[in-house]
């Protein structure tokens, strides 16, 4: 049974940090965009 | 010998242009202190989830995880779960962080003043920096250890030269100089886009090298070795001799105080452009938190596999020595950039946010009132390159004794203990004052102090007190003193202000 726990939490892991990974790779550069934006048309680069 | 080639140096000195680009292409941003501390509180989701995952994982906390896999198998991921959970209930109830984001703090302290007054918001900063600090202070030479163990540089070597004795010294110098010059100048900005990068990286090290043990190893073979060398203590933290219930309730008392006040993690939610966003970068981070326990975990319980019971290896090298020979060529490469990746973004993030409880809370009452963000960010950037200096010299000399998890975990309740209690207090209980803060801020430093020096005069307190039962104390000590303290001054504090104002 705890073999079982661990064997499935290990894949888990490893399916789910993959899938987090590509998502977070794609959606995260679009927020750099936006934050970088926002921050030049609220003060201005220095 | 190591698989670590020319082909592998090309990749690491790729990763490392890139991320000093990143880093110092956008400095120009930096207008006013609130751009340094939280990137002008402009981050959302991906790049929150990035910032925190990269943050969260550094060198340090590969070779404890892989330590504890070593030592107690699949059983030493016990804390990851704990933390996992910690954090999804956090993110999805908002308890305490969404009335910390609200109140538009740049630091915890800064919000205890709201409730206890200034003179509690100084001595939580002092304690945060305090225990912060020493946290940090194992990070250096750790990293450094890990790197030259996977390099083949720290075993059966004699130095020809002073620079050839003193490689981690050097390399770990050289590369926290480039961490400050890019957090010095970026501040939270530079912060942010660098762990964007150093997330997808450290992401493709370790789950290559996770998927390599999988495939070439077998998750059977590594549970048979751990039910043979441990039996169900290998899989069950209640049965196993060296942890039992003081570990698990230790456990989930530290990681509940991180998710909630550890300064890294709740700057995330600072920085987060409102609170419901904050509470997302929670709830959707929380899985990871098993992955960050597990897989260099398993990596340890691979090393226990793969070695030779007289391979000469230490609970804490044997991870980094087996793989210096596992992974080969090519993926080595990638493996000592993710690492890198994963110690780089730490040390900023870590830099940053002490120097920002510094200049927040500590330094604060010295600033005249004319000082402008010129001011501001010069001295900012200032206490950044000291605190380098500091991890620089506390962090290549401090003897570390017991295990590393043990002496993270007794260093970050100097002040976990203390304001996870003066922020629940602050946010739920109306009665709580100004006297039962001081006393828990007091009793919770206490214990973990006492405990750090009696382990350095009498090394046998490891056995006979323990660090989980002496970081316990301290956080039941920590909510009782600001229950009494709090209940013998007569009326309540100053009520929280709720209502988000933003422009």
């Amino acid at each position: 049974m705890s073999r079982f726990f661990w064997w499935l939490l290990v894949w888990a892991c490893v399916v789910w940090y993959s899938t987090l990974t590509l998502y977070v790779a794609v959606k995260g550069l679009d927020d750099i965009k936006k934050m970088l934006s926002q921050l030049k048309r609220g003060s201005g680069p220095q | 010998m190591s698989n670590f080639g020319w082909f592998d140096g090309s990749i690491v000195g790729l990763y490392l242009l890139a991320t000093m680009v990143a880093g110092l292409m956008v400095r120009r941003y930096v207008g006013k202190v609130e751009d340094f501390l939280v990137a002008g509180r402009e981050m959302d989701l991906h790049l929150g989830i990035a910032s925190l995952a990269a943050t969260e994982f550094g060198v340090v906390t590969c070779m404890y995880t892989a330590e504890a896999g070593y030592r107690y198998g699949f059983a030493g991921a016990t804390p990851g779960i704990l933390m996992a959970l910690a954090m999804f209930f956090v993110g999805v109830t908002g308890f305490c962080v969404k009335p910390l984001r609200e109140a538009r703090v740049v630091t915890l302290p800064e919000l205890f003043e709201k409730r206890f007054g200034q003179g509690v918001r100084r001595a939580s900063g002092v304690v945060i920096v305090l225990g912060g600090l020493l946290n940090m202070g194992v990070f250096l030479r750790t990293g450094g250890e890990f790197l030259m163990t996977v390099l083949g540089l720290s075993a059966g070597r004699t130095p020809q030269s002073w620079a050839e004795a003193h490689v981690l010294e050097l390399t770990m110098t050289a590369l926290l100089l480039m961490v400050a010059i890019y957090t010095i100048l970026g501040g939270m900005l530079s912060v942010l886009v660098t762990d964007f990068l150093q997330f997808i990286v450290m992401s493709l090290g370790l789950l290559a090298v996770t998927i390599l043990v999988l495939s070439k190893i077998g998750f059977s073979a590594l549970a048979d070795t751990v039910e043979a060398k441990m039996g169900a203590a290998g899989f069950n933290p209640f049965v196993n001799p060296e942890m039992g219930v003081s570990y698990v309730l230790f456990n989930a008392c530290l990681n509940t105080a991180a998710v909630l006040t550890w300064q890294t993690t709740i700057q995330r939610v600072m920085a987060a452009k409102d609170a419901a966003t904050g509470q997302k970068v929670y709830t959707r981070t929380a899985f990871f938190f098993v992955a960050r326990f597990l897989i260099p975990g398993f990596w340890g319980i691979a090393a226990l596999h793969m070695l030779a019971p007289d391979a000469g290896v230490t609970t804490l090298t044997a991870m980094p020595t087996w793989l210096s020979t596992f992974v080969p060529v090519g993926l080595m490469g990638l493996l000592v950039a993710a690492m890198l990746a994963a110690d780089m973004s730490t040390d900023s993030s870590y830099m940053l946010t002490w120097s920002s409880v510094i200049y927040n809370d500590i330094v604060a009452p010295w600033r005249r009132p004319g000082w402008t963000e010129k001011k501001g960010l010069l001295m900012n950037r200032m206490l950044v390159a000291a605190i380098g200096v500091f991890l620089l010299f506390y962090g290549l000399w401090y003897p570390l004794k017991g295990d590393l998890w043990s002496y993270l975990g007794v260093t970050g309740t100097i002040y976990l203990a203390s304001m996870s209690t003066l922020l629940i207090a602050c946010c739920y209980w109306p009665r709580a004052n100004s006297w039962g803060a001081t006393a828990a801020i007091a009793v919770g430093a206490l214990f973990p102090v006492t405990y750090l020096v009696l382990e350095q005069i009498h090394p046998e307190v490891r056995k006979t007190i323990g660090p989980y039962w002496s970081g316990l104390a301290a956080y039941a000590g920590a909510a009782l003193a600001m229950v009494v303290g709090s209940l013998l001054k007569p009326g309540g504090g100053a009520p929280l202000p709720r209502k988000e104002a933003r422009p």
